[in-house]
Formats: C-alpha cells, sequence, structure tokens
C-alpha cells in the first residue's frame, strides 16, 4: 500500500474520502471477510458483520488517532463486531456465547456453503471447544496465517502469551479430533 | 492418521464457501449503505427571519410543555424495568463499557453485596476464560 499517512489524510479529507475508502474496502473485503466467518461461521452472518463493519470504520473515520496502526484498527472493529454479533445471537437464543458457538458449528452440516471434509469438521467442532480467545487466537495464526506481531497488535496481548496460547490451543485440538477418530 | 497432527504437510482448509462474484458485488451494495457526510446548505429567506423567530418561539413553548407532561407522567417506570430493557435490546459490549467508562467511575461504583472469598472462587473456576487470562498475566 502507499505510504499509511498519506492514505489516512486521503481518508480524512471530505474530497478524497470516498474515492480511498473504494480502495480501502478493495484492500480489506477479502481478509476481513475470512476473518469474521472464522467467527460467525455462517455466510450470510459474515456478509451481515462485514458491511456493519465496513459503516462503523466509515463512521469512525475521523476518531482513527492514528496511535495504531490502520491495519490493526480495522480488524479490532470486525474482532469486536463479530464477537459481538454472536452475543447478541447467544442473548435472543437464551444461551451463552460458548453454547452458541457449538450450535454454529453443528448448523454447518446442514450450509449449502460449507463443504468441509469429516476433518474439517472435526477441527471446527474441536475449536468451539476452546476459550473466546484462544479460538481467536488460533484462527489468526492457523487459518489467516497472520504474524505473532499483527495479532499483538490487534489483540493487545504479547507475542509471548500469544505463542503460548496457540500451542496450547494446538495441543487441544489435535488431542480432540484424535479422540474423535478413535486414535 | 495415527499420529494426527495439525501441523502435517497437508494443512487442513476451512473448508467455507464462498457465493460467486459476492466481492465483486459486495462494495456496490455497501457504497449504497453507506452514511452520507456531507449535507447541501441553503440560506434561509432573510425577510421573513421575524416570522422564522416566532415561529421557533411557539415550537419551543409548544415542545417544553410536552416534555414536561411527559417527564411527570413517566417518571413511575421501574428501575427494574429499565434495566431489564436495556439488557435484551441494546448491543453494548463489554469494549464499548471499557470505552465510555474511565478509572474514576471504577472507583465510584460501590459493591454493596457482601461476597466471601470461596464464592469467588467457585465463580472463577466456571469461568471459561480464566485460563487465558491467567496465561496473559504470567
Amino acid at each position: 500500500m502507499q505510504d499509511e499517512k498519506e492514505f489516512i489524510k486521503e481518508l480524512l479529507n471530505p474530497k478524497t474520502q470516498n474515492l480511498a475508502f473504494q480502495t480501502l474496502m478493495k484492500l480489506y473485503q477479502k481478509p476481513l471477510y475470512n476473518h469474521i466467518r472464522n467467527i460467525v461461521l455462517n455466510h450470510d452472518d459474515t456478509d451481515d458483520v462485514l458491511q456493519n463493519t465496513f459503516i462503523k470504520i466509515f463512521r469512525h473515520l475521523d476518531k482513527f488517532k492514528g496511535d495504531s496502526k490502520l491495519f490493526s484498527w480495522i480488524y479490532r472493529i470486525a474482532t469486536n463486531e463479530a464477537l459481538s454479533f454472536i452475543k447478541t445471537k447467544a442473548k435472543r437464543n437464551s444461551t451463552t456465547s460458548t453454547e452458541m458457538q457449538s450450535i454454529l458449528v453443528n448448523n454447518l452440516q446442514a450450509d449449502v456453503y460449507f463443504e468441509g471434509n469429516e476433518i474439517q469438521l472435526k477441527l471446527q467442532k474441536a475449536m468451539a471447544t476452546l476459550p473466546e480467545k484462544q479460538q481467536l487466537i488460533f484462527k489468526m495464526k492457523y487459518f489467516e496465517e497472520l504474524k505473532y506481531e499483527q495479532i499483538s497488535e490487534i489483540l493487545g496481548t504479547s507475542v509471548g502469551a500469544l505463542k503460548a496460547s496457540y500451542h496450547i490451543a494446538s495441543k487441544k485440538i489435535e488431542e480432540f479430533v484424535k479422540k474423535e477418530l478413535n486414535l | 492418521m495415527k499420529n494426527f497432527t495439525i501441523h502435517d504437510e497437508n494443512k487442513i482448509e476451512t473448508g467455507f464457501k464462498i457465493p460467486d462474484n459476492y466481492f465483486e458485488d459486495f462494495s456496490g451494495r455497501l457504497t449504497k449503505q453507506l452514511p452520507k457526510k456531507t449535507s447541501k446548505i441553503f440560506s434561509l429567506y432573510a425577510k421573513k427571519k421575524s416570522w422564522l423567530y416566532a415561529t421557533a418561539a411557539v415550537l419551543v413553548v409548544g415542545l417544553s410543555i410536552s416534555f414536561y407532561w411527559q417527564i411527570t407522567h413517566n417518571q413511575n417506570i421501574e428501575s427494574d424495568s429499565i434495566e431489564y430493557y436495556l439488557q435484551n435490546n441494546t448491543v453494548i459490549s463489554d469494549d464499548d463499557f471499557a470505552t465510555i467508562l474511565d478509572d474514576t467511575d471504577f472507583n465510584n461504583i460501590n459493591i454493596t453485596a457482601d461476597i466471601d472469598n470461596e464464592s469467588i472462587e467457585n465463580e472463577l473456576i466456571k469461568d471459561y476464560n480464566l485460563e487465558q487470562t491467567i496465561l496473559e498475566y504470567l
């Protein structure tokens, strides 16, 4: 991307804002879609959350202070939107966020936009058993292939703690899948 | 498969499928929903200013009366009902609260419940994210 400071100026200037925002959308729509989809799992829900995320980014552009990178600020908004979505959905179904995750994973089998095999489904089930933040860390590292430094900026957790969490999450997932497959 | 590991050569993909042309259509759909930040500025008729002032004064008096009436007639809503409504009809996240409140607000919160250490311990054991929280503080 061009110089970030220059790009932020364009985003904040009413004359160049619309064009700059189009560029921002093109740059971030795919990675943010994947990030949100990994949390909410269903395509239609992802579409809603992705739209809300971009609308929130657009509305709050003038509040972006520049003390963090644009990348991490945008990812933080997307993460919060996706987690809030799960919480609201859980509340509507009179259940907890953790239970909601399991329900969403079980719904995958009937989802036309999920074509995962047995192992992929078991992996989703295994991830749903992890604490919320461990899930996030695992998905961001394993599926989205973000660097620890990037995840650290987004989640505000030290690189050391992230590495420990990722290691623990991987072990738990492997144990879960092995047990499921009777290995 | 005996030594199942998620970090072997064949990385496991998510299995998620995206509808065709989704991203091509997305920006167009979103642009239509973006709030307009600029609004057209127009000048009011200078000659009719006195009429405008008179109309504004009438509106202020009228609205004040109706607000006063509403305030005096709605004071009997129980705080429990308000709390219930807020809990079930808003999407304020913990992060939103953290942004709004500062240290002074937290210090001003008076915890009156008599909670013993055992209860706190039991509650913490039930906390699903405790392991992660401890990890972050190590």
